[in-house]
């Protein structure tokens, strides 16, 4: 059983890197879709109509 | 997979020089990072073996320096990449940067067969040199973590074009 110890801290470091790795990806996600959502609301009226005219 | 990541940036990193679609970009940066990752877990697991193995954590091995070299080039990359505002200059410059950082990934393979080193060199001109049931394992987790870089890629590529689109956003409330 001591001799485990590389085989399950080696399973320790590769899933905490990937789920690490994918809760920064979904968190990054999330607050560049906010900043867009934010910043198309503050959009001027002309180029919101821009946006309509092209079926944006 | 490291090594496949890296190549895929080598590969859009030469297509965006050719064609300077974005899209190209986005893909290098994308494997890189990921490329970056699997070799970070290459380092860390490694040293984990080396110490049962070898009774050491790290040594200067060619193999090991190698790999530590080519993570730090691609560490390089990523840090260029955050560092440059304009969007063109840093596309350019890391297309330039992802070319030429593939030149260490085959020093990094031969290594064991340049120099003398105590990595075991497991995959000759013979063949492979493993147990047959170790040689299962490892090709089904090569599969697996094919499919893991695949599904990671579509993820990534996909927050890079979010970032694209809000900055270009920002250029037109501006």
């Amino acid at each position: 059983m001591q001799g485990l110890w590389p085989l399950v801290a080696a399973y320790a470091v590769i899933w905490a890197a990937l789920f690490g790795y994918l809760a920064w990806i979904a968190g990054e996600q999330v607050r560049l879709r906010q900043e867009i959502c934010e910043l198309r609301k503050s959009l001027p009226p002309a180029s919101e109509d821009r946006h309509r005219h092209l079926g944006r | 997979m490291a090594f496949v990541a890296f190549g895929v940036t080598f590969g859009a990193s030469l297509a965006y020089l050719i064609g300077r679609r974005p899209a190209w970009d986005r893909v290098a940066c994308a494997a890189a990072e990921i490329g970056e990752l699997f070799a970070g877990l290459v380092l860390v697991t490694g040293v984990l073996w080396a110490r049962t193995a070898w009774n050491t954590w790290w040594t200067w091995d060619p193999r090991l320096t190698t790999m530590l070299v080519l993570w730090l080039i691609y560490a390089g990359y990523l840090l260029v990449r955050r560092s440059v505002e304009d969007e063109a200059r840093r596309a350019r410059l890391a297309a330039v940067l992802g070319i030429i950082g593939f030149a260490d990934v085959p020093i990094v393979a031969l290594s064991i067969r340049w120099w003398r080193t105590i990595h075991p060199a497991v995959f000759d001109d013979k063949g492979a040199h493993m147990e047959p049931r170790m040689l299962v394992a490892l090709l089904i987790s090569l599969v697996a973590f094919a499919f893991l870089f695949a599904s990671l890629m579509v993820v990534r590529v996909h927050l890079s074009e979010l970032r694209d689109e809000l900055e270009s956003l920002q250029r037109s409330v501006l």
